[in-house]
């Protein structure tokens, strides 16, 4: 356990002290600001379009937020695959993985510890961007509910994101290589869902249940289901696993 | 301290390392000796339980490296050939983070770092960020890396390769002076640092071992009879009948030029002024004698470089197997 932490710490200490994570936090926040005002754009557009008192399904929140963290999620395919591209590769590269594989911290301790790192950035970029409801929170009433299932749902899917992004990683010396890979295998998962019309509907049962897409609206429509959550766990501790087996396979090719 | 029970190791067909067993004692400098790509690192890299041997055992510290990697780990520093640094770190940012690492207790990885640094001189490149150091310095916080948690047992890859050299006297200097309290394998192929830092060295090649033991004593194994040259301005056809004559002489050999002559004496038995003797009687004109010593290059050339004689065997014998 001190291993993992010892290197979490280092990679945190590494992301914070290198531009990469101050670049990759600005340009998610720079392309979710602009889309947050134009949600809000669009909600002040249908408030003065209203006719006496509003609908009951007219809720702030489903109209600013939901389609936000369906937007979120799809900036998230191309941002993570850059955060977490150098995690291993770089170590190959510098050939400091020598020093950290004769170092007596196990291949688990390392992979978990980097990807420690990349859940504890994911969750400083979660906590600012609580800035987006906080702020309406001011004016108006926000439904709590919804917003808490979102972002467990962001949560669960950067989770699974990283894990993804971090096994990749492992697969490569070249950085962008890497992101390249990371970036193949979640868009991968993610056009799975769009498979619907292709294939019959056994197969497509299959393909849409293994998507990002069709778990993640679920959650960021309000619905808190355990088959959503067991999925992105899942998908994270099995890329996990994968990142763990590609450094200790090295040892034996 | 460190014990290799006939190690191999092939990356698909090729065998980098075949049958490696030696051993080295506590407190020695052992010296690891062969040209490139003779499985020098693939050695280090599998008792550093970097990679897995394909079959054999490695212990370190009395702990195999394969069962309890961990415990072996925890007793061994590691300089691979390019020192493993941080960039974007400082040198006592890197130190403190390896110490902890390495599982320095909490409260002793200042004195640990502090030590380290001062051990191998990199005072002045402390506080400064390693991108910016110059390449000896690099060398030396990397040896730093390795002793930080004062571990039992060192293995250094080609330690001062890339110094100038002054900066190798001062790495040897640093080196030896971890002799006694840390077993060191170390891998050059400079060949005088062998002799002026190890205590005994194991020539390697090809994968295989050629030889383990004390550099004087390879030279004198090697050297089983004391051999004398002799150069001659002409070769009379009863010259060399009458030096095998000259009593405690073995054997005599046509040398590697014309007119010269390789006079093999039994050990101890200095027969050098008979030969000048027996020369001039016969009327050869005596240009050179000269009594044949070993330098440990030409020790390690011995038991290396055998290319031109196994091809003049048509490929049979050792060339054969080895190919």
């Amino acid at each position: 356990m001190t291993g993992v932490l010892v290197i979490a710490r280092k990679e945190l200490k590494q992301l914070f002290t290198s531009p990469i994570a101050y670049v990759a936090l600005a340009m998610f926040f720079l392309i979710i600001g602009f889309l947050f005002f134009s949600l809000i754009g669009v909600y002040t557009s249908q408030v003065l379009q209203l006719q006496g008192p509003p609908p009951p399904d007219f809720d702030p929140t489903r109209i600013i937020f939901s389609p936000l963290f369906q937007d979120a999620s799809f900036v998230l395919i191309l941002l993570v695959p850059i955060l977490t591209m150098r995690l291993v590769s770089e170590e190959d590269r510098a050939h400091t993985m020598e020093l950290l594989a004769t170092s007596p911290v196990s291949s688990t301790a390392i992979v978990l510890g980097k990807y420690l790192a990349g859940i504890v950035l994911f969750l400083v970029l979660l906590a600012i961007s609580a800035y987006m409801p906080l702020s309406l929170a001011v004016m108006g009433r926000l439904d709590w509910g919804l917003l808490a299932a979102s972002y467990l749902g962001l949560l669960l899917l950067g989770a699974a994101f990283l894990a993804i992004g971090l096994f990749a990683s492992t697969l490569n010396d070249n950085q962008i290589v890497s992101a390249a890979i990371g970036f193949a295998l979640l868009l991968l998962f993610w056009v799975l869902g769009f498979a619907q019309q292709a294939s019959g509907s056994a197969i497509q049962q299959i393909l849409s249940s293994l998507s990002f897409s069709t778990h993640f609206s679920n959650l960021s429509s309000g619905v808190v289901d355990s088959q959503d959550i067991v999925f992105f766990l899942s998908l994270a501790g099995f890329f996990v696993f994968l990142g763990v087996l590609a450094l200790e396979s090295r040892k034996w090719r | 301290m460190i014990q290799a029970d006939s190690l191999s190791r092939n990356y698909g067909e090729r065998w980098a390392i075949r049958d490696v067993s030696f051993q080295a004692r506590e407190g020695e400098i052992l010296g690891f000796l062969g040209p490139n790509g003779a499985g020098k690192t693939t050695t280090m890299r599998i008792l550093t339980g970097f990679l897995a041997p394909t079959s054999g055992r490695a212990s370190v510290a009395g702990f195999d490296v394969v069962e309890k990697p961990m415990e072996a780990k925890r007793r061994l520093g590691y300089l691979p050939e390019t020192p493993p640094l941080y960039e974007d770190f400082t040198t006592r940012e890197y130190l403190t983070f390896v110490a902890r690492l390495k599982r320095v207790e909490r409260r002793k990885v200042v004195d640990a770092v502090d030590r380290a640094i001062e051990l191998c001189g990199v005072e002045e490149a402390a506080d400064r960020l390693i991108r910016n150091l110059s390449r000896g310095y690099r060398q030396r916080v990397g040896l730093a890396h390795a002793i930080v948690h004062d571990p039992e047992v060192l293995i250094l890859d080609e330690p001062t390769s890339a110094m100038d050299p002054r900066q190798m006297v001062e790495m040897r200097k640093v080196i030896k002076g971890l002799r006694g309290s840390h077993t060191i394998i170390l891998s050059t192929h400079i060949l005088p640092e062998a002799t002026a830092v190890c205590d005994r060295v194991v020539i390697i090649d090809e994968g295989a071992i050629v030889a383990v033991d004390t550099y004087e004593q390879l030279a004198a194994r090697l050297r089983s009879s004391e051999k004398t040259l002799v150069r001659t301005a002409r070769t009379p056809d009863d010259l060399q009948p009458r030096l095998s004559r000259i009593p405690g002489v073995l054997h005599v050999a046509p040398g590697s030029s014309r007119g010269e002559m390789v006079v093999e004496a039994s050990l101890g038995h200095d027969v050098r002024e008979q030969v000048a003797r027996t020369v001039v009687d016969a009327g050869a004109g005596l240009l050179e004698l000269r009594p044949i010593a070993m330098s440990l290059e030409e020790v390690f050339l011995r038991l290396v470089t055998h290319e031109e004689g196994t091809a003049d065997d048509g490929g049979t014998g050792e060339g054969g197997v080895r190919a």
